[in-house]
C-alpha cells in the first residue's frame, strides 16, 4: 500500500450562520496516497468544496485533524503552514475569478514562483513559458491578460500556476464544471496527461460522475456532509453498495437506471 | 472560437496546442490600458485633461510665466483696465498686474488642492485597507474613529485648524484633506471587503501569499479605480474649499494670492473695476470646470458596465 500523502482523520466543519448552525462537514476520514487520484463525488451542498478547502488547510477543521505528510495542518504556524503550500496547490472552480485581472498569464504564473522566491525574474519567465507550453497555450500569448482568453484556456493557467511550484499534490474543485461539455473533454485530457508526465497525487472533486469515472483510481462518494461510500472506482461504478451513490449513477447514467427510480 | 476547440474534443487531442483562438485581439490589454483607451474616448475629459496640464505647468513655472513678481506694485497705474500697457488683465487697487496674480494664485489653488487630496488618498487607503481586510475589532475601532470624523462639520474643522496652525498653505492642507479623507476611508473599506471575497485572494492564499502582500499586491490594484474617480471630483471639490476658506478671511497670508480672495476684493469694487471679480472668476470656474470633466472621464473609465471594448 502506497504511504498517505494527505490524511483527515474525522474531520467535522460547522459553520455559524444566521440561520443557526450547518454542519457542512461531519465525521469524515479521508486518505489521498502518493501517485493517486481521489474523486470526491456528491451534489451541490453535500460538503465537497469544504472538504477540499479542509484537505489545502484553508479552513480548520471544527473537529479532527488534517495530516499533509505527517504535519498536522491545524497546528502548524502560519509561516510554516506557507511554506509547506508549494506543496499542495490547488484548482478552482471559476478559472477567471481565481486569477489574477491584472496579471498578465504568464504574470500569473510567475507569481507563486516569486511568492516563494524561486529563481530569479529571467528564471521564472522560462519556467513560467515552458508551463504555459506545457498546458497548451501558445507562449506568443503569454503577455495577454486573463479576459482575453476563453474559459477553457483560463482553466489551462489555472493549471499552470498551480504546477508552478512543482506540488505533489493537487487540489481540483469542480475544474470543468464552469465550462463548456467539449472543453471539458480537453482539460480532462489535460489532466490524465499531466499525472501520467509528473506523477502527480490529486484529490479530484465533481458532481459529475462520468468525469471522476475517466480520472480517479479510488471514490469517495458524499451526501449531507458525510462519506457515505468509498472504494476503488471500478468496483463502485459496477456494484455500488449505498442508496445514495446508486440513485447518482442513476442520474448521470440512465443506462443503469434502476427499476422505479 | 468554441467551434474550433470543439472539433479538436471531438477528434480527441490531448489538448495540447488548441488555443490559436483568441477573443479579443492579440495584443495584451490589461486593465489600466483598457481605462485609458475609454478616458480617451470622452473627448471633454481628454480635452479637459490637456488644459489641466498646462494649467499644472504654468503653476510651476509661475516665475518664468508671470509678468511681474505678485506683489510688485505700479504705482502710475491702479486700477488699469484690461489691456492697459504691460498689464493684458489690469492692475488692482494697489497696481499689481492681475495676471500675474492669477498665475501665482493657481500655484496655491494646486498646491492646496493636490497637496490635501493626496493626504486624503495616503490616509483612506492605510485605513481602509486595514479596516476592510483585516475586519474584526480593529475595524470596529478604525470604522468608529472614522464615523466620529464623519460627523464633525468639515468647515468647522477647517476654521479651527486654521486658527491653530496659522494661515499657510500647510494648515489649507491639513485642514481641507483632513475634511475629505473619510468619505474615501470608507469606500476603500467597501471595495476592499468585497474584492476579499472574490476567488483570486483564496487562490492566492492556497498559493501561500501572505496576508500583506494579498492586499496590498492583489487588493488593492483592483480597488483603485472607484478610489480615483473620487479622487478626481475630491480635486476641485478641494480648490473651491480653499476659495471658501480665503473667502471667510481665513485663506493663505496676504500677499500670497488666493483666487478666492481675489474673488472677494473684486465683487467689494464690482462697479467701479468689474476686470478685478471677472478675471478670477473665470479662470476660477473654468478649472473647476475642467477637473471636474476629468472626473467625469476617469469615472466612465472604470465603469464596470463599459466593459464592452
Amino acid at each position: 500500500m502506497p504511504d498517505k500523502l494527505v490524511h483527515a482523520e474525522s474531520v467535522t466543519k460547522v459553520f455559524r450562520t444566521r440561520a443557526g448552525e450547518v454542519r457542512a462537514v461531519d465525521d469524515v476520514s479521508l486518505t489521498v496516497h502518493r501517485g493517486e487520484t481521489l474523486g470526491l463525488v456528491g451534489e451541490s451542498g453535500s460538503g465537497k468544496s469544504t472538504m477540499a478547502r479542509l484537505m489545502m488547510g484553508l479552513q480548520t477543521p471544527t473537529s479532527g485533524r488534517v495530516e499533509f505528510d505527517g504535519q498536522d495542518l491545524s497546528k502548524l504556524p502560519a509561516r510554516e503552514l506557507r511554506l509547506l503550500r508549494p506543496r499542495m496547490q490547488m484548482v478552482f472552480q471559476n478559472p477567471y475569478g481565481s486569477l489574477l485581472p491584472h496579471f498578465s498569464a504568464i504574470g500569473n504564473v510567475m507569481e507563486p514562483l516569486r511568492l516563494h522566491e524561486r529563481g530569479d525574474k529571467e528564471s521564472r519567465r522560462t519556467k513560467a513559458l515552458e508551463l504555459l507550453d506545457l498546458v497548451g497555450i501558445n507562449t506568443g500569448h503569454a503577455e495577454l491578460y486573463p479576459r482575453q482568453f476563453s474559459g477553457g484556456q483560463q482553466q489551462r493557467i489555472a493549471i499552470a500556476r498551480a504546477l508552478a511550484l512543482e506540488p505533489d499534490l493537487l487540489v481540483c474543485d469542480e475544474p470543468t464544471s464552469s465550462l463548456d461539455v467539449s472543453i471539458q473533454a480537453q482539460i480532462l485530457e489535460l489532466f490524465t496527461d499531466l499525472r501520467d508526465r509528473l506523477g502527480l497525487s490529486f484529490l479530484f472533486i465533481s458532481h459529475n460522475l462520468a468525469v471522476v469515472e475517466r480520472l480517479a483510481d479510488r471514490v469517495a462518494v458524499m451526501n449531507k456532509g458525510r462519506v457515505v461510500e468509498e472504494g476503488s472506482t471500478e468496483d463502485l461504478f459496477r456494484a455500488p453498495q449505498d442508496d445514495y451513490t446508486r440513485q447518482l449513477l442513476s442520474a448521470v447514467l440512465p443506462i443503469r437506471q434502476a427499476p422505479g427510480l | 472560437m468554441t467551434a474550433t476547440e470543439g472539433v479538436e474534443a471531438v477528434v480527441g487531442t490531448t489538448g495540447t496546442g488548441e488555443p490559436e483562438p483568441i477573443e479579443r485581439g492579440t495584443t495584451a490589454r490589461g486593465p489600466w490600458a483598457r481605462a485609458w483607451s475609454r478616458f480617451r474616448q470622452h473627448r471633454l475629459a481628454f480635452g479637459s485633461l490637456i488644459f489641466c496640464a498646462l494649467l499644472i505647468l504654468t503653476a510651476i513655472a509661475a516665475p518664468l510665466i508671470a509678468p511681474y513678481g505678485y506683489e510688485e506694485t505700479d504705482i502710475q497705474h491702479k486700477l488699469a483696465g484690461p489691456g492697459a500697457p504691460g498689464h493684458l488683465l489690469g492692475t488692482d487697487l494697489l497696481g499689481r498686474d492681475i495676471l500675474s496674480r492669477l498665475i501665482y494664485g493657481l500655484q496655491t489653488a494646486l498646491t492646496v488642492a493636490f497637496g490635501a487630496e493626496l493626504t486624503a488618498l495616503v490616509l483612506a487607503l492605510a485605513i481602509g485597507l486595514l479596516a476592510g481586510y483585516l475586519g474584526g475589532r480593529v475595524e470596529s475601532l478604525l470604522m468608529a474613529f472614522t464615523d466620529v470624523m464623519y460627523a464633525f462639520p468639515s468647515y468647522l474643522f477647517a476654521v479651527v485648524m486654521v486658527t491653530v496652525l496659522g494661515r499657510s498653505i500647510f494648515a489649507l492642507v491639513v485642514a481641507i484633506g483632513i475634511a475629505s479623507w473619510v468619505t474615501q476611508a470608507r469606500l476603500v473599506r467597501a471595495q476592499v471587503m468585497t474584492l476579499k471575497e472574490r476567488e483570486y485572494v483564496e487562490a492566492a492564499r492556497s498559493m501561500g501569499a501572505k496576508g500583506s502582500t494579498i492586499a496590498i499586491r492583489y487588493i488593492l490594484p483592483n480597488a483603485i479605480g472607484p478610489i480615483l474617480v473620487t479622487t478626481s471630483f475630491a480635486i476641485p471639490a478641494a480648490i473651491a474649499a480653499e476659495a471658501g476658506l480665503a473667502l471667510l478671511g481665513l485663506g493663505v497670508q496676504p500677499p500670497t494670492p488666493s483666487w478666492g480672495a481675489m474673488i472677494s476684493e473684486g465683487s467689494r469694487y464690482l462697479l467701479a473695476a468689474p476686470h478685478m471679480l471677472v478675471a478670477p472668476a473665470v479662470l476660477f470656474a473654468l478649472t473647476l470646470l475642467a477637473f471636474t470633466w476629468i472626473g467625469d472621464g476617469v469615472r466612465d473609465a472604470f465603469d464596470p458596465s463599459g466593459e464592452q471594448r
